[in-house]
């Protein structure tokens, strides 16, 4: 057995590995008969021993208030489904290498912008109330073929012009709806093509952005005239598509 | 995500059946709203001590359980449930942009030094007793310090684990919680 | 999508067109092993050429010098690279028969002239040079300086920073932090939460739009410019000079704070609705719109944040 005999600078490098018993015997035998003759390093022994036990008793903390409701508003957005005009077969014979700028995209995207107003504004009016009001494109069942080729975008439909004017919506509907439909299931393909981080990452992102919809709505909702929260509304959809976009458009990992 | 529609459980039981994990992770949020009942203080009280304040603490407790909800369908029971939250609320705190500039601008103020064995001094408050108590003393430490402490010695982490979470050393991690009980105990025995 | 595959050309049609090639070296072996290849060469490269870099995991390095050629040395722990040279056009990519390819490194000298183009999937991207610029990551980091012409750089979660470009930035991001510095030319940046921090910009167009991202822009204002900063539920910070300026400053409900006296529009209230304040002070126009994010107008040099 190695006599060792601590002085106090050794005792304050020792002092951690002794509370976690971490020191061998022999350092620890020496640790505690230098706080047998030692006022100072006895009393810091005592000190943080007292502090390390205290910590792990601390008691579990209340917030001042109950924090459900919030959590629940971000997390339960109730879902309107619009109909869909059932999937158009992609045309997989479409390649597009996918490190060129998608011009015709930018076009179907524009397109979708346009639409996806005239959507809200429907949803909007059919269903008043609710601040947490999320519309959906109807759960259409995903492709299990995988996707590595682009779908074709047909070419832009006469374009909705400007929010206020009164589209002849019905039909108009229909097509832009499945479109994000589309879009939708593009991604959910996607997921296996991509690591588990990304995929989290888009998810969370997506619920920011339906969350913020959600939120312009409402607002919409309370003011429909506010030209301003037409817009808030408006970017908040354009982030959504161009989210939707930039996922669809991802190289695989493999 | 499917959404279940369940009837409310009229008592809520102190620890919730792992059922109540899987239920939530395939949507049934009155499952999760369980999962939060008995999960929420451990969670809140590990976001009021590593972020140190109270207020931004109820916010990031609800960041933790909204992201919780989002990765519930992650979750392969690799872990325990909890020690997969509480994980997940180190992260949450951790990556805090408002906490951090707070603190970043209590550094630029003076309050907080990295380099060298500083006591507490001016940033004290003024205590309601003549001894501070240990929550508040663990309130006022720097950063880091109290980040470590309050992962090790409240939550009972190894400082590998430690090391890990906060992308630092062993060592180092070893190193900030001697020095947090330090200036703990200077704090208290004022 | 996978990877677009090269054809490997062979080594005669090299030689004839790029007489200032080194033989490329290129082991590999066509069993179930571990395959390991390495390319070193260097290749001509007329003004103007492009070089496209793709790979899925690891790294790019990217630096310029001026000469007319493209150096290449590149390794790849499993995968099999694919390289491709004409005249005006180089690519380099890399490709797995057998699944997981490991991790890829190129180091690349263009021209500095050139055009370039890199993908990648997780790797880093970091390049210094070139005319016009496209980097684009899923979760790699994106760090992109010296560019002469045009800067697009694009990650869903990975970082981005652009500094030093000459003719126009263009950053699209999901969740990383986007910093711009010393970037001259219209700019638009776009993210979902990510950061988005333009400093010493040369622009007079800027656009940046985030949902809950926040905003800090702090560069020169141009009286004939336009500058709109969008976000839902992000913070807006702009540093900015009033003279010259007119500003625009709509939220739903966050707060505005600002440096400049600011009139409250009429026909908004405070509280619910929305708040629309102005400065009319002529010149630039200056738009920030929130739903719920704060704004603040500050004077350039009055800094309330770190960095």
């Amino acid at each position: 057995m190695i006599d060792q005999l601590f002085t106090c600078d050794q005792f304050d490098a020792a002092l951690s590995d002794y509370l976690e018993s971490t020191l061998d015997p022999a350092a620890r035998a020496a640790l505690e008969s230098h706080a047998v003759r030692c006022d100072r390093c006895r009393a810091l022994l005592a000190d943080v021993s007292a502090i390390t036990t205290s910590a792990a008793a601390l008691p579990e903390l209340e917030p001042s208030r109950d924090l459900w409701p919030g959590i629940v508003d971000r997390i339960a957005a109730p879902v309107v489904t619009l109909p869909v005009a059932g999937r158009r077969a992609a045309d997989r014979s479409f390649v597009r290498p996918w490190y060129l700028e998608p011009a015709p995209l930018a076009a179907a995207a524009a397109l979708l912008i346009a639409a996806t107003v005239s959507v809200t504004l429907l949803a909007t009016r059919t269903s008043p109330s609710g601040p947490s009001t999320v519309a959906s494109t109807g759960a259409s069942t995903p492709d299990t073929q995988s996707v590595d080729s682009l779908p074709a975008i047909p070419a832009p439909a006469p374009r909705v012009k400007n929010v206020g004017s009164k589209p002849n919506v019905v039909p108009v509907q229909q097509i832009y709806a499945s479109e994000i439909a589309e879009l939708d299931s593009i991604v959910r393909d996607r997921r296996s093509q991509l690591d588990t981080g990304t995929v989290a990452v888009i998810e969370k992102n997506l619920r920011i952005i339906d969350q913020a919809i959600a939120q312009s709505r409402a607002a919409l909702a309370r003011d429909p005239n506010s030209g301003f929260l037409h817009n808030q509304l408006n970017n908040a959809l354009n982030q959504k598509i161009a989210l939707l976009r930039t996922v669809a458009l991802l190289p695989a990992r493999t | 995500m499917l959404t279940a529609t369940m009837d409310v459980v009229a008592t809520i039981p102190s620890e919730e059946p792992p059922s109540d994990v899987a239920r939530a992770a395939a949507g049934d949020r009155q499952a999760f709203e369980r999962v939060y009942r008995a999960n929420m203080q451990r969670v809140f009280s590990i976001c009021v001590r590593m972020s140190g304040d109270r207020a931004r603490a109820e916010e990031l407790t609800q960041d933790v359980f909204v992201r919780a909800w989002e990765k519930l369908p992650l979750f392969r029971g690799e872990s325990a449930f909890s020690t997969w939250l509480h994980r997940l609320a180190v992260n949450v705190v951790l990556n805090d942009r408002k906490t951090q500039g707070r603190e970043r601008s209590r550094a630029a103020a003076g309050d907080d030094d990295e380099d060298t064995e500083e006591s507490y001094g001016a940033s004290a408050p003024p205590s309601h007793a003549d001894r501070m108590d240990l929550e508040a003393a663990i309130a006022l430490l720097p950063p880091g310090a109290r980040r470590v402490f309050v992962l090790h010695d409240v939550e009972g982490y190894r400082h590998e684990e430690i090391a890990e979470m906060l992308g630092v050393t062993s060592g180092g991690s070893k190193a900030q919680l001697h020095r947090a009980r330090l200036l703990l105990r200077e704090a208290l025995n004022r | 999508m996978c990877a677009r595959v090269y054809s490997i050309l062979c080594l005669a049609a090299l030689m004839a067109a790029t007489p200032a090639l080194l033989p490329a070296q290129r082991h590999h072996r066509d069993d179930d092993a571990d395959v390991s290849s390495r390319i070193d060469t260097t290749v001509a490269l007329s003004s103007g050429g492009v070089v496209e870099l793709s790979l899925i995991s690891g790294e790019v390095k990217v630096t310029s010098w001026n000469r007319d050629q493209v150096r290449i040395h590149a390794t790849s722990d499993g995968g099999l690279l694919q390289f491709d040279a004409s005249g005006s056009r180089v690519s380099l990519s890399v490709r797995s028969d057998h699944g997981d390819m490991g991790d890829t490194e190129y180091e690349v000298t263009i021209p500095a002239g050139a055009r370039l183009s890199t993908h990648s999937v997780s790797a880093d991207i970091t390049t210094d040079g070139g005319s016009d610029v496209e980097a684009r990551s899923v979760s790699g980091d994106v760090t992109i300086s010296n560019v002469t012409g045009r800067a697009t750089i694009e990650s869903v979660s990975g970082t981005l920073k652009a500094t030093h470009v000459g003719r126009g930035l263009r950053a699209n991001t999901v969740s990383g932090d986007l910093t711009g510095n010393d970037v001259t030319g219209d700019i638009d940046a776009q993210s979902t939460s990510g950061e988005i921090v333009l400093g010493a910009t040369k622009s007079s167009f800027v656009r940046t739009q985030t949902v809950s991202g926040d905003t800090r822009f702090g560069g020169t204002v141009d009286r004939a410019g336009r500058y709109e900063f969008h976000s839902h539920s992000g913070d807006i910070v702009l540093a900015v000079p009033s003279t010259g300026v007119t500003f625009d400053v709509n939220t739903f409900s966050g707060d505005v704070q600002s440096d400049y006296p600011m009139t409250l529009q009429p026909g908004s209230e405070v509280g619910q609705k929305h708040m629309e304040f102005s400065i009319n002070g002529g010149g630039a126009r200056v738009t920030a719109e929130t739903f719920s994010g704060d704004i603040t107008v500050e004077r350039p040099g009055h800094s309330s944040h770190e960095d």
